[in-house]
C-alpha cells in the first residue's frame, strides 16, 4: 500500500492544463521530493489531494482511502506555498487555532514544542502581520505540524528561511519519518534539499517525467549529479 | 464543535483589529443619523403664502394655528401673485381666504382656495393635511360651522410623529445593510489571506465555517440591534409602545438572516473582489421592496411577489406592529417565523455555495 497513489491526474485551468495524466507514487514513511519548474503542477497536485481544488480526471489514493475525502484531512499537514495564516492573530493564537481545528489533545504542551521546533520563543505573543515573512513561513510551518499528522505536504517549506533553521528542519523531517512513521512530500527547488529525499518525481508540464531514488536517476540518464539528471530529464 | 472554535477565532481577530471592532460600534449610529435624517425629518421652514380679505381669519390668526415648525407664513394682498409664487417654486402652498369668509362660515358656507405644489407627493399631502388641520382648529375656536370641520380618529399612531411611523423601516434597512455587509468584508479577508483553502485543507467542514461565522456575527448584529433602537429612542424621540425585546429579537433575527446573506454572497463570489460587487445588487431591491418608503400595497402587482421575498418586508411589519401597534408574539410570530427561515435558508445555500471548487 502506497501513501499516495495517483494514476492519471488531469486538471484544467480555463485552457491551462495543469496537470495532464500524471502519476504519482509514495512511499510509507519516505520524503518525496517533487521536483519541477515554476507552473509545472506542484501546487495544483496538492491541492487536488486536499479537495481544494477538484480534478477533472484520475484516481488518487492517500493512506490507503480514496482522496480527496474529508474523513481523510485529519491525518494530513499542509503547508501552502504562500503562508496562509491569520494576520490579526498572534502566532501562539494562529498555532492554538489550528490545533484545536484538528482536535489536539493536551494542546498547550503541543504548542510550546512547536514553538520550541521553530524557534519561534521571541515572537510568540507578536501579530503575525508584524513578523518577517521567514518568519511567517515558520508558523505556517508549525500549524502543519501541529497535529502530528500521518502524511506532510509541504509547498516549498524552505524557501526564505535562513541556513542554520533549515539544516534543523531537515533534521525534523528526518525524525518524524523515523521515529514516528510519518510520511512526508515535499516541493523544493532545491537540489541539495532534492538529494536528501528518499525518492523524488521529475514533474514537467503536469506530467512525471522519472520518478525513483536520486542515485537511480543520476544513473538512468549517465548524469553526474542530480542537477544534471533534472536538466537533461527536463530537456527532454 | 469546529464551528464554536471559527466563531472564538473571529472574535479574537477583532480584539486585535481595532478599526473593524471601531466600525462596528460607530456604524450603526451613523447609518442611523443619516438614514434618519434623509428620510424621516420633519418638514420645517416651507413658505406658505396667505392672502386674506377677511377681518378674521387673517395670516396672523392662520400662522397662530398652524405649526410653527412647518411654516414660515407670508401674507400678501394679490392672489394672482399669490398663485405665482407657487408654480414658480418659491412657496409650497398658497391659502386665498375669500372677503366675508368668517361671517358664511358661521352659516356653514363658507369656503377658501388652497394651491399646493404637489411635484413632492410625500411632502404635499403632509403640507395639505396641516393646513386643514389648523383650519379646523380655527373652526372649533369660532363656532363654524361644517363642512369647515371634520373629524378624524386615527386607529393607530394618533400620537406618533414622522419618525416613529419610519422607525421601523429605517432600523430594519440598517440592520440588514450593516449585517450583510460587515460579515461579507470579513469573510472576504478569510479569501484573500488564503486561510479560507487552509480551512478547506482542515476537518472543519463547510458548515463548520459558515456556522461558525454566523455565530460571532450573529452576536455582534445582536449588540447593533439594540444600538439601533437606542439611537431611534434617544436621538430621534421614538414612542415603543409594545414590547421592547420582542422587537429587539425580530431586529435580531433580521440581523442572522442578513449575516448569513452576506455568507451566502461571499460564497459565491469566485474571487475576493467580487464579492463587494454583489452587495448592491441584493440590498438595493430589498431597500425598494420592503416597504420603507411606500405600503407595500403601492408597488406595482407584477413584482410584488418580490416583496415577499427580501427578508426586511417581514422585519419591519414586525416592528413596526410591535412598536407602533403594541403588538405581541401572538400576532407577529409569522413574520418572527418568515425571518427565521431566510436566515436558515441562507446559512444552508451558503454551505452549497462554499462546498463549490474550482
Ligand atoms: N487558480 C488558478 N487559475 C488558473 N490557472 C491556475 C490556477 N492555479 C494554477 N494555475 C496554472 O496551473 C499551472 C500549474 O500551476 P502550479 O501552481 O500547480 O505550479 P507549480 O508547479 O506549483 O509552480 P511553482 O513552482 O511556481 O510554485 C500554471 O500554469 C498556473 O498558471
Ligand atoms: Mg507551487
Amino acid at each position: 500500500m502506497e501513501a499516495i497513489l495517483g494514476k492519471g491526474l488531469e486538471k484544467r485551468y480555463g485552457k491551462v492544463k495543469a496537470l495532464d495524466g500524471l502519476d504519482i507514487r509514495v512511499e510509507y514513511g519516505e520524503i518525496y521530493g517533487l521536483i519541477g519548474p515554476n507552473g509545472s503542477g506542484k501546487s495544483t497536485f496538492i491541492k487536488s489531494l486536499l479537495g481544494i481544488v477538484r480534478l477533472d480526471r484520475g484516481e488518487l489514493f492517500a493512506l490507503g482511502r480514496r482522496a480527496p475525502s474529508k474523513a481523510l484531512l485529519k491525518d494530513i499537514g499542509y503547508m501552502p506555498q504562500e503562508p496562509a495564516l491569520y494576520y490579526n492573530l498572534t502566532v501562539e493564537e494562529n498555532l492554538r487555532f489550528f490545533g484545536k481545528l484538528y482536535g489536539v489533545p493536551r494542546l498547550e504542551e503541543v504548542v510550546e514544542e512547536v514553538i520550541g521546533l521553530l524557534r519561534l520563543e521571541e515572537k510568540r505573543r507578536e501579530l503575525v502581520e508584524s513578523l518577517s515573512g521567514g518568519m511567517q513561513r515558520r508558523v505556517s510551518l508549525g500549524a502543519a505540524l501541529i497535529h502530528k499528522p500521518k502524511l506532510l505536504l509541504l509547498d516549498e517549506p524552505t524557501v526564505g528561511i535562513d541556513p542554520v533553521l533549515r539544516a534543523e528542519l531537515w533534521d525534523y523531517f528526518r525524525r518524524a519519518t523515523k521515529e514516528m512513521g510519518a510520511t512526508i512530500l515535499i516541493t523544493t527547488h532545491y537540489m541539495d534539499e532534492a538529494r536528501r529525499c528518499d525518492r523524488v518525481g521529475f514533474i514537467l508540464a503536469g506530467r512525471m517525467l522519472a520518478e525513483g531514488r536520486p542515485e537511480e536517476l543520476v544513473r538512468g540518464v549517465g548524469a553526474e549529479g542530480l542537477e544534471e539528471a533534472y536538466v537533461k530529464y527536463v530537456k527532454g | 464543535m469546529l464551528a464554536l472554535a471559527i466563531a472564538w477565532r473571529v472574535f479574537k481577530s477583532l480584539r486585535n483589529d481595532r478599526r473593524t471592532l471601531a466600525l462596528i460600534v460607530v456604524a450603526p449610529v451613523l447609518v442611523m443619523l443619516v438614514f434618519g435624517f434623509a428620510f424621516a425629518g420633519d418638514l420645517r421652514g416651507v413658505r406658505l403664502i396667505v392672502v386674506s380679505n377677511d377681518p378674521v381669519v387673517n395670516a396672523e390668526l392662520l400662522s397662530q394655528h398652524l405649526s410653527k415648525d412647518m411654516f414660515e407664513v407670508v401674507a400678501l394682498q394679490d392672489p394672482e401673485a399669490a398663485r405665482e409664487e407657487v408654480e414658480e417654486g418659491r412657496a409650497w402652498a398658497a391659502v386665498i381666504v375669500p372677503q366675508g369668509f368668517s361671517l358664511k362660515a358661521r352659516e356653514g358656507r363658507a369656503s377658501v382656495q388652497i394651491y399646493v405644489d404637489r411635484s413632492n407627493v410625500l411632502a404635499a399631502d403632509r403640507i395639505s393635511a396641516e393646513i386643514a388641520r389648523g383650519f379646523s382648529s380655527i373652526a372649533r375656536a369660532f363656532g363654524f360651522r361644517p363642512p369647515v370641520t371634520q373629524n378624524v380618529t386615527y386607529v393607530y399612531g394618533g400620537e406618533a410623529g414622522f419618525m416613529d411611523a419610519f422607525m421601523p423601516g429605517v432600523v430594519s434597512i440598517a440592520i440588514f445593510f450593516l449585517s450583510t455587509f460587515l460579515t461579507l468584508v470579513s469573510f472576504v479577508l478569510e479569501r484573500r489571506s488564503q486561510t479560507l483553502y487552509r480551512l478547506y485543507a482542515s476537518p472543519a467542514t463547510e458548515l463548520d465555517i459558515v456556522l461558525g461565522y454566523s455565530i460571532a456575527f450573529s452576536a455582534i448584529a445582536a449588540l447593533q440591534v439594540v444600538e439601533v433602537f437606542a439611537v431611534s429612542i434617544v436621538l430621534f424621540d421614538v414612542k415603543v409602545r409594545g414590547n421592547m425585546l420582542l422587537a429587539i429579537a425580530a431586529g435580531s433575527l433580521l440581523a442572522v438572516s442578513g449575516v448569513n446573506l452576506g455568507l451566502l454572497l461571499s460564497g459565491l463570489a469566485r474571487n475576493e473582489a467580487q464579492a463587494p460587487q454583489l452587495m448592491p445588487l441584493v440590498t438595493l431591491p430589498s431597500i425598494l421592496l420592503s416597504g420603507v418608503f411606500w405600503p407595500i400595497e403601492a408597488i406595482p402587482e407584477l413584482v410584488r411577489p418580490l416583496s415577499y421575498v427580501v427578508p426586511p418586508t417581514y422585519a419591519i411589519e414586525a416592528i413596526r406592529a410591535i412598536v407602533i401597534k403594541g403588538w405581541g408574539i401572538a400576532e407577529v410570530w409569522p413574520q418572527l417565523g418568515a425571518l427565521a427561515f431566510f436566515a436558515l435558508a441562507f446559512m444552508l445555500l451558503g454551505v452549497v455555495a462554499l462546498k463549490r471548487r474550482d
